[in-house]
């Protein structure tokens, strides 16, 4: 039996920027970068069709944000759409890495970033190999 | 694999290094020289899952199979090229 896998090579998660999401000077406050790319990461999980079992308390599994960076290139407003493209790379035995490239509605770049990933066994106090349904996700939009 | 020496391990071993190091990592950029007294911690900035990582690539590297529970007490570069030669049978 073939096993799922996702079917693009890379996923796009799309925000609208709110009032609440800038700061004093209109633009988007940088933290916010930081919060989409986690929205966008987990909306990724929500595609695959068994996406639960990765989060079912029984599995004792724990997603880890080793490290995260984002640079900021051209600023973004309130009312924006913002195009987030996610793709991965680096993938080794126990960790990965998202890419995420934020583009505007002319799809001019505004932002970038990247988080690597890896996953715990909190019963046995370990590090584990990526779970084959986060595989599923993160080998198809692999960044050649 | 056939029985290599402690000098083949250890140029093995540097490459491997390198390699895990630049992905450790990711998008900063990183430059160090790598010797046999080098820490895999404070020196190459390695930390726990990047170990994993690592012995896992040295794995493949050596056509060998780790555990890597025996890898958590080295600490330098010589450490490492000298465990994997007594794994080798040398």
């Amino acid at each position: 039996m073939n096993r799922w896998q996702y079917p693009k090579k890379e996923f796009v998660y799309v925000k609208r920027v709110l009032i609440k999401q800038t700061n004093a000077f209109g633009n988007v406050y940088f933290s916010n970068y930081l919060e989409w790319q986690g929205e966008a990461r987990e909306s990724l999980l929500l595609e695959h069709p068994n996406y639960k079992e990765l989060f079912s308390q029984s599995n004792n599994l724990l997603m880890i944000t080793h490290s995260i960076y984002n640079r900021f290139i051209k600023s973004a407003f309130f009312g924006m759409h913002i195009n987030m493209h996610i793709t991965s790379s680096l993938i080794q035995k126990y960790s990965f890495v998202l890419n995420f490239h934020f583009f505007d509605s002319k799809n001019e770049l505004i932002s970038a970033g990247w988080q690597k990933i890896c996953f715990f066994d909190n019963s046995k106090n370990v590090f584990i190999p990526i779970p084959d349904i986060v595989l599923d996700l993160v080998e198809p939009i692999k960044k050649e | 694999m056939g029985k290599i020496s402690r000098e083949e391990i250890k140029e093995k071993v540097m490459e491997l290094v390198r390699k895990q190091i630049t992905i450790n990592r990711v998008g900063a950029g990183f430059n160090v020289d790598i010797e046999e007294a080098s820490d895999l911690y404070s020196d190459l900035g390695f930390d726990s899952v990047e170990l994993m990582d690592f012995v896992a690539e040295l794995e493949k590297g050596f056509c060998i199979a780790i555990d890597a529970n025996d890898f958590l007490n080295i600490k330098t570069i010589k450490q490492l090229i000298d465990k994997l030669d007594s794994l080798m049978g040398n």
